[in-house]
């Protein structure tokens, strides 16, 4: 999957944008493995775009189908966490 | 429409795909100015909206200066005659949101268009004016990207859903004549239905094609006043019209009016008149939809790379019309590759 994000924002700070996306991505890499940022931070004709792209890992279905994927590894990673605090509360 | 076989039904998108060659920001006042000459010169239908037709006014494909309802009140004011069209892209129009409002402005006809290989898309769209008595064109666009049988299929599809007749729209200036002979000859004998054309002068080919088709059986033909319309532009009306009475076709438009017409779109609508210049060469070459063109240039001076190194790369992913933003990905890639060979 593919996706562009456009914002319209008149004076950006694009320093600050980068670090945070920066931030961002690596955390949502810990659980969706096939994320990652295709074109960063661009201002433009009086908008901001980003683009990402998120890669399946092609278990069930093509790896295309990374909208698909991400859902599951979120899931997969909440499931996780609960079962780390379950363990503690035994 | 009954259309006679010696009458050719002309539309005229100056005032929708013209907008394309502004970035979308065609006035009121040049709207008004437009459409009392085309319909002063007897023009049948008039076409108005932002490039990519209602709804599409967003920072994927640009900002239209002008609001749809003001376009279609202002053309409605000023059209006597002339009947009102719009373009219309389900994804970008809806029909609460954009046909509806659209009904209620006045529109006439309605071309309800897809990219050529997904006529499913327009379905609700077709039946919805259909059952509300509006004329209604399908219209499939890339035409060039499928072969004839799978248009065929297409646009069997628009018609099922309720749609008088489909467009074929060559939206990369791609074909050649002989290419128009054949998917209209075969769509004429496949399905005997009305069909259209409107060509894109990347090529040059723009009156050729418009021709070929007509020769080939089509009845309806677009045209825009000086070409007026995105990148190269596409089939110039006043030459379409004198060609078409040379050839004894019946058009209902006035050859001397039309002609005024397209002096008063030249001095008030355009920064420039529309010319073939290298990048839409290209364009039409690799089958990239025209439309790109102004980002194409834009985005590839903000990365400095070359727009024609652009449009072979969009060519070969074939990217098709609404995938504006594919523009920005090929050009940062080609920067880094650039970045990297001086490394």
């Amino acid at each position: 999957m593919q996706t562009t994000v456009f914002a319209k924002i008149d004076k950006p700070d694009m320093d600050a944008l980068n670090s945070e996306l920066y931030l961002y991505i690596k955390k949502i890499k810990t659980y969706v493995p096939g994320y990652e940022l295709l074109v960063k931070p661009l201002f433009e004709n009086g908008r901001i775009i980003i683009m990402v792209r998120v890669k399946g890992l092609g278990d069930y279905l093509p790896d295309y189908a990374g909208n698909l994927d991400i859902i599951n590894c979120a899931a997969i990673a909440m499931a996780e966490e609960y079962a780390k605090n379950a363990k503690i509360n035994q | 429409m009954n259309i006679d076989r010696r009458t050719i039904l002309i539309s005229d998108p100056t005032l929708r795909d013209g907008n394309h060659a502004v970035s979308h920001q065609l006035s009121v006042d040049q709207i008004k100015k437009y459409c009392k000459a085309a319909d002063v010169a007897g023009v049948p239908i008039v076409e108005v909206g932002h490039g990519n037709g209602l709804g599409a006014s967003s920072m994927q494909v640009g900002l239209a200066k002008v609001d749809d309802k003001t376009i279609l009140k202002v053309a409605r004011e000023n059209l006597k005659h002339s009947k009102l069209g719009i373009h219309a892209i389900p994804g970008f129009a809806t029909i609460e949101r954009d046909l509806k409002p659209a009904i209620d402005s006045g529109v006439d006809v309605f071309r309800i268009a897809s990219h050529c290989s997904e006529a499913d898309t327009t379905q609700k769209h077709i039946q919805f004016c259909s059952q509300e008595g509006k004329t209604v064109f399908g219209v499939l666009m890339m035409s060039h990207m499928e072969e004839k049988e799978v248009l065929s299929e297409e646009a069997k599809k628009m018609i099922d859903y309720g749609a008088e007749a489909v467009v074929l729209m060559d939206s990369s200036g791609n074909y050649l004549p002989e290419d128009v002979t054949e998917k209209i000859t075969f769509l004429k004998k496949k399905l005997s239905i009305n069909v259209g054309f409107h060509a894109h002068n990347n090529l040059g080919m723009a009156i050729a094609n418009s021709v070929a088709a007509i020769q080939a059986g089509a009845s309806i033909v677009d045209g825009c006043a000086r070409g007026f319309g995105a990148g190269a532009g596409n089939t110039q009306l006043e030459v379409l019209v004198a060609v078409l009475n040379r050839m004894g076709y019946e058009t209902g438009i006035d050859l001397h009016k039309i002609l005024t017409a397209g002096n008063i779109a030249e001095n008030f609508l355009m920064e420039k008149t529309p010319t073939i210049s290298s990048t839409s060469v290209v364009s039409g070459l690799s089958g990239v939809f025209s439309g790109f063109l102004k980002p194409v240039n834009r985005i590839a001076s903000k990365y400095s790379v070359d727009p024609m190194d652009i449009l072979f790369m969009l060519g070969q992913r074939k990217i098709v019309a609404g995938q504006e933003d594919i523009i920005i990905e090929v050009a940062e890639s080609l920067a880094k590759k650039k970045e990297g060979n001086f490394e």
